[in-house]
């Protein structure tokens, strides 16, 4: 009996950071709770085809995959099925990833080219103009008109634009398909931000299609995808960006196009329940400002501990029972509305600054995957084919080391991890539950994307989770290394494993788990 | 914790259990010794369970070939351990179990003083003759072995003097003779028929009855016979009558030889009396069971006999029932061997010897303990008492006197062997009865010289080699390899 | 698994050997070692004090069993008692063999040279001091052999937590 799937829809530069934190507590093995599994298959939508933080979510969940693809889902840490589209799509979307969208006919466009302006009748035109116009830049950094916008950068802030565009949607083969597919234990959760350009955009636009589906000539088929359960997370404004002048996106847009695209809501999603749980965050955080970088090549934006949040509604999404996402007729029959807090105001979060349920949701498994990457870091080279749990069969050894499995995906897998946990450290609002090095030290280690240097503080093991204080005593044994190597040993004794990854991972989840939960404090 | 706990309680099970019941026996003989310097009886009687409820090798040392616990080797053992362990403990500190001789065990002593003529000699004035018989029925009667005792004179005819003679009666017997009271106490006191009065004797031997001879024992054929037919006769007549009692009887005799001043006739073999004042042998016969004579032995009543006696021989039927204790000595090797399973053989790995003075041989010394064999211990330092499986092994042997040597304690004699020929097999050494060469030194052949003032003759007994050749002949009949005692050793070359 | 047949293999043999025939052999590797001359090697298989035999303290007895235990002791306190992730490496191996040869060259040597001391051994039999050493250096040669033939197998090995793999060679 295969899985329901969940389809995620990531529209946008938010949505690609959203599924990287997804991807990344997916990986520390959080899921939600109850007893149905899902394949989650993300989507994304972005013309922005360069967007840094598109190919870094790709190359994520890539490795995720083939992490996965050699060790299956019962080791604790990436236990949650990725898929990619094309699993399911038989069409081969030719662009970067396997599972972005591919916006036909955006590439090296111009708008005006797209809504085929020179051929418009003159009323029409007329039309366009008002509707288009405007300023705005290109990727050179020119000024030019709405209407002659490339959009191989997104609609940069001009949902008018991207709406249009975005339309495509449900035309296209992958549409079809997707909804051929769609099975009525399937779900979908569509990602976006409310303040962009193609965020905002798609989410209305893609929403109204799938609800929209039995009126679409394209499909044919089961009606399931008119009536499926929807949720959608709204980002509205949470970062703060540069004042520059030249660029056609400012922060002072931001609050109108926000109260814009609300009220646009309040009557075409929220107003007719198109969505079954609709999710809000926000941040009113005024501190350390990103770059005004729009272009070819930018938007690389760091981590924020908004898209953690955010990926957890996705999590709170699937654990709602079916009966609460009942839909008739393409409408939420008792449509759900959620908002995330947390507990103190703070511009550094710590765990405990978490309320109870994401405290104990992400803690302890966060702490896991973190811990494990600590010790990979600083300690592994002097365990391997030293201690009792590397040798024992299968064994983990240079040999080991050295395979594609280690030295290529989890390795990448985990040094993104780091750079995530470092960005969001250093982000404001940060989130910095674990003692990473100094900020000078970490802004190096950002820029660089150095491997050899790593993101934790060296100094202790016990220090290293920041408002956890671990027992010590006379008659407790200290928790440093040796004690980490210990565990290990007594957790593999005994233990079968199918290969040396499946026994990495596996081995290095239980322990940490254990350390984590007898001398941290973690209740499991 | 626990782990630690566990280990170390089995260590100290290991390290206890490990203990030999021996080494066990050891270590509690030398805690009751070291208490009050003393074994008292409840500790001997401990010790002589646990010899008795083990079968350890160390402890067959102490027991008979039945399995019979000897309590002297244990006193002797623990003797030699406490020394060892530089514990001042003497035998006297050790409590041994009485011997107390049940009044079954006890017996009659009968005397027979040989009162023909010859003997006048002997008892005039006061003679070590009297002194030394008068102190030996004395202690005879303090030592307890005897619960009565009978005196008799005789010569042709039996005299009882006194029966469950008391001292005053022994005084009177013998102390206070002189010749004038000798010939008072009357019986034909012409001739003396050696065999007559031996046969007499013997008859009143019995598992009761012990029979104590004093006499000259010089024969007199008389001038009427030959005097070699004489004397052949009567040996052959002795002889047969000492073989019948031992066909029915387990019969052993000592005889002594002492001195003492001689004053009055002697009466050659023709019976011619010449007057002699000399020094002169006469001899105590002590008849009876293997049993009785060797608890009168024990006592050393003997060997206390005032004036002491010259020379001792032991005729005993039957074979000593113990081996007698053996030990062969690490020490004084020539050549090379090891003992691998103990002082008793078998000798192994024997190799003969490189060095220069005792090259191409190989030798090995071996300590007995004749202590408790009937036999003189100078009967075992002649060497032509003792025979030898292999006549190619030479022997030598010395009396033990080193009373420091602990390795030694407890045995009496060195037997030192030799060889060229080292091959294996067992030697046998058997300890043979025979006529001592002193019998055949105090014999004589011919008494007439006497008159003419023969020094030499005045201290031989006329005839004394067939007498006591005819008892010999009767105890060790040479068609019988009989042995008194006998061990053997067990050699190994390789 | 082929190493871990051979060990047992010899292991047994010498178990057998020891409860047929006691320790002497081992010590004495059939009469060919010659540290233990003849003289010593009859004192340390119990010739008493009185020279009559061989019912005296058996010392081969009670150094073999020494080792045997103290060897099992101190592999006990490495692999299981402390069992440590920074005390599971080859060289620490080595040290406490070192440990448990000294002790057992200690044992060795102390009975005999007490003996000698004391003059509590049978006079007839001759040796030194040099001997006793002699005696001292076998049975450390032995506990080393022992060590190495307990830590090769697998068997009690496998129940430590952290040096289920540690052995002369390795890790």
């Amino acid at each position: 009996m295969t899985k329901p799937r969940l389809y995620i829809f990531a529209i946008g530069g938010t949505g690609s950071r959203v599924l990287k934190s997804l991807t990344m507590l997916l990986a520390a093995g959080i899921k939600p709770e109850g007893e149905t599994e899902f394949e989650i298959i993300p989507i994304v939508i972005d013309p922005h085809k360069s967007n840094e933080d598109l190919k870094r979510t790709d190359e994520l969940i890539l490795n995720y995959q083939a992490i996965t693809r050699e060790i299956g889902f019962d080791n604790g840490f990436f236990s949650t099925e990725l898929s990619t589209p094309d699993k399911i799509l038989k069409t081969k979307t030719k662009a970067l990833g396997s599972f972005t969208f591919n916006l036909q006919q955006v590439a090296k466009k111009e708008f005006k080219d797209y809504i085929d302006l020179a051929n418009l009748n003159e009323p029409n035109k007329a039309l366009a103009n008002i509707l288009f116009s405007g300023k705005s830049i290109n990727k050179r950094g020119e000024q030019i008109d709405l209407l002659d916008i490339e959009m191989d950068i997104g609609f940069v802030g001009n949902p008018n634009i991207g709406s249009v565009v975005l339309n495509q949607f449900k035309d296209s083969d992958e549409f079809k398909e997707f909804a051929s597919n769609f099975n009525e234990a399937d779900r979908i959760f569509i990602i976006s931000s409310i303040f962009g350009g193609t965020g905002a955009a798609g989410f209305p636009t893609i929403l109204k299609n799938i609800r929209d589906a039995m009126n679409n000539k394209n499909i044919d088929g089961k009606g399931f995808l008119q009536n499926a359960k929807i949720g959608a997370i709204t980002v509205l404004p949470y970062f703060n960006i540069e004042k520059e002048t030249d660029s056609p996106i400012q922060k002072s847009d931001f609050i109108a196009k926000t109260k814009a695209a609300l009220s646009y809501y309040k009557d075409n999603v929220t107003g007719n329940n198109l969505v079954n749980a609709l999710y809000y965050i926000a941040d009113n955080y005024t501190g350390k400002a990103y770059k005004n970088d729009p272009g070819d090549g930018g938007q690389k934006n760091d981590a924020h501990f908004i898209e953690l949040a955010s990926a957890l509604a996705i999590i709170n999404f699937l654990e709602i029972s079916d009966d609460a996402l009942q839909t008739d007729e393409g409408s939420a029959t008792c449509p759900i509305y959620r908002e995330f807090s947390i507990k103190r105001d703070s511009t550094e979060i710590k765990f405990e600054d978490l309320e109870i349920g994401s405290e104990k949701k992400i803690s302890l498994k966060l702490s896991q995957l973190s811990l494990f990457k600590k010790f990979i870091d600083e300690h592994l080279k002097s365990s391997k084919e030293k201690q009792a749990w590397s040798m024992d069969a299968p064994a983990i050894d240079d040999k080991f080391l050295s395979q594609t499995f280690y030295k290529t995906y989890l390795s990448d897998f985990l040094n993104a991890y780091g750079f995530w946990l470092a960005e969001m450290d250093l982000n404001r609002r940060g989130f910095s539950p674990f003692a990473l090095k100094t900020k000078e030290e970490l802004e190096v280690y950002i820029d660089n994307k150095s491997e050899e240097i790593q993101p934790f503080n060296p100094k202790s093991l016990t220090t290293f989770i920041k408002d956890k204080e671990v027992k010590q005593g006379w008659f407790k044994k200290t928790v440093d290394y040796s004690f980490f190597d210990d565990c290990l040993s007594k957790e593999a004794k005994g233990k079968n494993y199918n290969t040396a990854q499946a026994k990495f991972v596996k081995l290095f989840f239980e322990t940490t788990k254990h350390i984590l939960t007898s001398k941290f404090g973690f209740q499991s | 914790m626990k782990k630690l706990y566990f280990i170390s309680l089995l260590f100290a099970f290991f390290l206890y259990g490990c203990k030999s019941e021996f080494e066990q026996f050891n270590e509690q003989s030398l805690t009751f010794a070291t208490n009050d310097k003393s074994i008292d009886k409840k500790e001997y009687e401990n010790l002589l369970e646990q010899i008795s409820l083990s079968n350890e090798k160390g402890f067959q040392q102490f027991k008979d070939d039945k399995g019979k616990i000897d309590n002297a080797k244990v006193v002797s053992y623990l003797k030699k351990y406490f020394s060892a362990k530089n514990l001042a403990i003497t035998a006297a500190d050790i409590w041994q179990p009485e011997n107390t001789a049940t009044k079954a065990d006890k017996f009659n002593i009968n005397v027979f003083l040989e009162n023909s003529a010859s003997m006048d000699g002997y008892v005039k004035g006061v003679s070590e003759f009297e002194t030394a018989i008068y102190n030996l029925l004395g202690d005879f009667k303090i030592s307890g072995v005897c619960d009565s005792m009978n005196l008799s004179y005789i010569n042709k005819n039996l005299l009882t003097q006194k029966k469950n003679a008391l001292a005053p009666d022994i005084q009177d017997f013998i102390e206070k003779l002189e010749p004038s009271t000798f010939k008072q106490r009357g019986g034909d006191r012409s001739v003396s028929d050696l065999k007559n009065i031996l046969n007499t004797v013997l008859k009143t031997v019995n598992n009761n009855n012990v029979a104590v001879l004093i006499s000259d024992f010089v024969f007199s054929p008389g001038n009427k016979t030959d005097a070699q037919d004489y004397l052949n006769n009567q040996g052959v007549g002795i002889k047969i009558d000492f073989a019948s009692k031992l066909s029915t009887f387990d019969l052993s005799a000592v005889v002594i030889q002492l001195n003492s001043r001689f004053n009055g006739l002697y009466y050659d073999k023709m019976d011619t009396p010449i007057p002699l004042k000399c020094k002169r042998p006469y001899y105590i016969w002590i008849i009876g069971n293997t049993k009785q004579i060797s608890k009168i032995l024990k006592t050393k009543m003997l060997d206390n006999i005032k004036g002491g006696y010259q020379n001792l021989l032991v005729f005993q039927k039957s074979r000593e029932t113990n081996q007698p204790d053996y030990k062969i000595l690490l020490s004084n090797q020539v050549g090379s061997f090891r003992l691998k399973e103990g002082a008793k053989g078998p000798i192994c790995d024997s190799k003969k010897s490189d060095d220069s003075r005792t090259k191409g041989l190989f030798g090995f010394t071996v300590a007995v303990d004749f202590s408790n064999s009937l036999q003189d211990e100078n009967y075992f330092t002649d060497t032509a008492n003792f025979m030898l499986s292999n006549p190619k092994y030479s022997l030598k042997i010395e009396k033990i006197t080193d009373k420091q040597n602990l390795s030694l304690s407890g045995f009496t004699h060195k037997l030192i062997f030799q060889t060229k020929a080292l091959q294996d097999e067992t030697l046998k050494i058997d300890v043979v009865g025979k006529v001592p060469s002193w019998v055949y030194e105090s014999n004589s052949d011919d008494d007439a010289s006497i008159a003419k003032n023969d020094t030499a003759q005045k201290q031989k007994t006329f005839g004394f080699k067939y007498l006591v050749e005819g008892v010999s002949d009767a105890f060790y009949p040479k068609s019988n390899a009989i042995s008194v005692s006998s061990f053997n050793i067990t050699i190994i070359k390789n | 698994m082929r190493g871990n047949i051979i060990s047992i293999l010899v292991l047994s043999v010498v178990i057998l050997l020891i409860a047929i025939s006691g320790f002497s052999p081992i010590f004495e590797i059939g009469g060919l070692n010659p540290l233990i001359p003849v003289d010593l090697a009859d004192h340390l298989r119990g010739y008493d004090i009185t020279c009559s035999g061989y019912f005296g303290t058996v010392w081969y007895q009670y150094v073999g069993l020494i080792m045997i235990a103290s060897t099992v002791l101190f592999y006990a306190i490495q692999y299981h008692i402390i069992d440590k992730p920074t005390f599971n490496q080859k060289h620490h191996l080595w040290i406490m063999i070192a440990f448990c040869m000294g002790f057992n060259f200690f044992i060795a040597f102390i009975f005999p040279y007490n003996s000698l001391q004391s003059g509590d051994y049978c006079k007839d039999l001759n040796f030194s001091v040099f001997n006793c050493a002699g005696f001292a250096f076998t049975n450390s040669v032995l506990c080393f052999v022992f060590y190495s033939l307990l830590t090769s197998l697998t068997i009690p090995r496998k129940l430590s937590r952290n040096c289920s793999h540690t052995t002369l060679l390795t890790p």
